[in-house]
């Protein structure tokens, strides 16, 4: 009978323990989201042909030539007390000509620097600084070009200009 | 077996006890989990655009138990966060009805997990293989980057 007794309360005990092993009131799950650092930058495209024509009254320089046809676009996600700035650089420089840009920023989208000029090839200038998070689809992109020095002409010379979306320091 | 006597009795109430709380006791087990990466590849249209405001889990990405046997139940949703942004609203929906003796029903639109529980479906008796979708909305390029988690709380009373 001892026994029988002693074999009753372990399943009284496994059951109990049974009970309160599988008797959960609550389950969970977890979400997780992760947010990337994004840093997108693009431009609509290439500038119309700067074509330096011959200046009005002999013996002036060449009157500048400016295009204003097109827009550059970012994307900007940075944490808090982090801002990003968008640089540009010539590949190489014109012979007898300064070339400056200008390039807008919208409210929100950052400062824009102005008329910057393309002083040294492959080197990166500051077009727009103090960008945080935010998109602008539609900054207008201003290229001037300014003769400083009658040289023998030449057409069709394409210049490489990057603009690169990159953390400020 | 004087002596025993004393022990049989309880020990035999033991047993029709405990067994009778696993009979009518109500169980829940959640299998799952989201993870979602926002990344540059969500932008509504390459650079310049926003980021998709509204991201959907798969229609199983968890999968819920509940053991009821003989009792009617409610299960409630509520998620505790860490490092949420204030934007995000993330929401659950129950996809399936799974399968089992017992019946089920709710649940099946999305609704706001919040911080505190709220109704999310009831039943009665044992459902198995109920799966739950979720919802995120509310992104956009204004929330900074990092890793923000949700640990969502689904209880199950009986009603």
């Amino acid at each position: 009978m001892k026994t029988l007794t002693k074999i009753l309360l372990a399943v009284a005990l496994v059951a109990g323990l049974t009970n309160v092993a599988i008797a959960l009131t609550t389950a969970t799950s977890t979400v997780t989201i992760t947010f990337s650092a994004i840093a997108a930058i693009a431009v609509s495209g290439n500038p119309g042909t700067l074509t330096i024509v011959s200046p009005a009254t002999p013996g002036d320089l060449p009157a500048d030539q400016s295009d204003t046809s097109t827009t550059m676009a970012w994307t900007s996600s940075v944490n808090s007390g982090k801002t990003r700035k968008i640089t540009g650089s010539i590949a190489s420089l014109f012979d007898g000509i300064d070339l400056y840009a200008t390039v807008t920023a919208g409210s929100g989208k950052g400062t824009s620097a102005g008329e910057t000029k393309f002083t040294a090839a492959a080197t990166p200038y500051d077009f727009v600084t103090a960008i945080g998070s935010c998109n602008t689809s539609s900054e207008t992109i201003t290229f001037r070009a300014h003769v400083t020095a009658i040289v023998a002409p030449y057409t069709n010379t394409q210049k490489v200009v990057t603009w690169t979306l990159t953390d400020e320091a | 077996m004087k002596t025993a006597v004393p022990y049989i009795i309880p020990a035999l109430l033991a047993v029709v006890i405990c067994y009778g709380g696993v009979c009518w006791a109500i169980s829940i087990t959640a299998t799952g989990s989201w993870s979602q990466t926002i990344d540059a590849s969500n932008l509504t249209g390459g650079a310049g655009t926003d980021l998709n405001s509204t991201y959907q889990s798969a229609s199983n990405a968890v999968v819920i138990d509940i053991i009821g046997a003989g009792s009617t139940w409610g299960v409630a949703v509520k998620k505790i966060t860490s490092n949420w942004h204030s934007s995000l609203h993330l929401s659950v929906k129950r996809t399936s009805d799974g399968t089992g003796v017992g019946t089920i029903s709710g649940g099946t639109s999305y609704q706001e997990v919040t911080d505190i529980d709220q109704s999310f479906f009831s039943g009665n008796r044992s459902r198995a293989n109920v799966n739950v979708q979720f919802q995120l909305t509310g992104v956009s390029i204004q929330v900074p980057p990092g890793v923000y988690t949700a640990t969502v709380y689904y209880t199950v009373t009986g009603t």
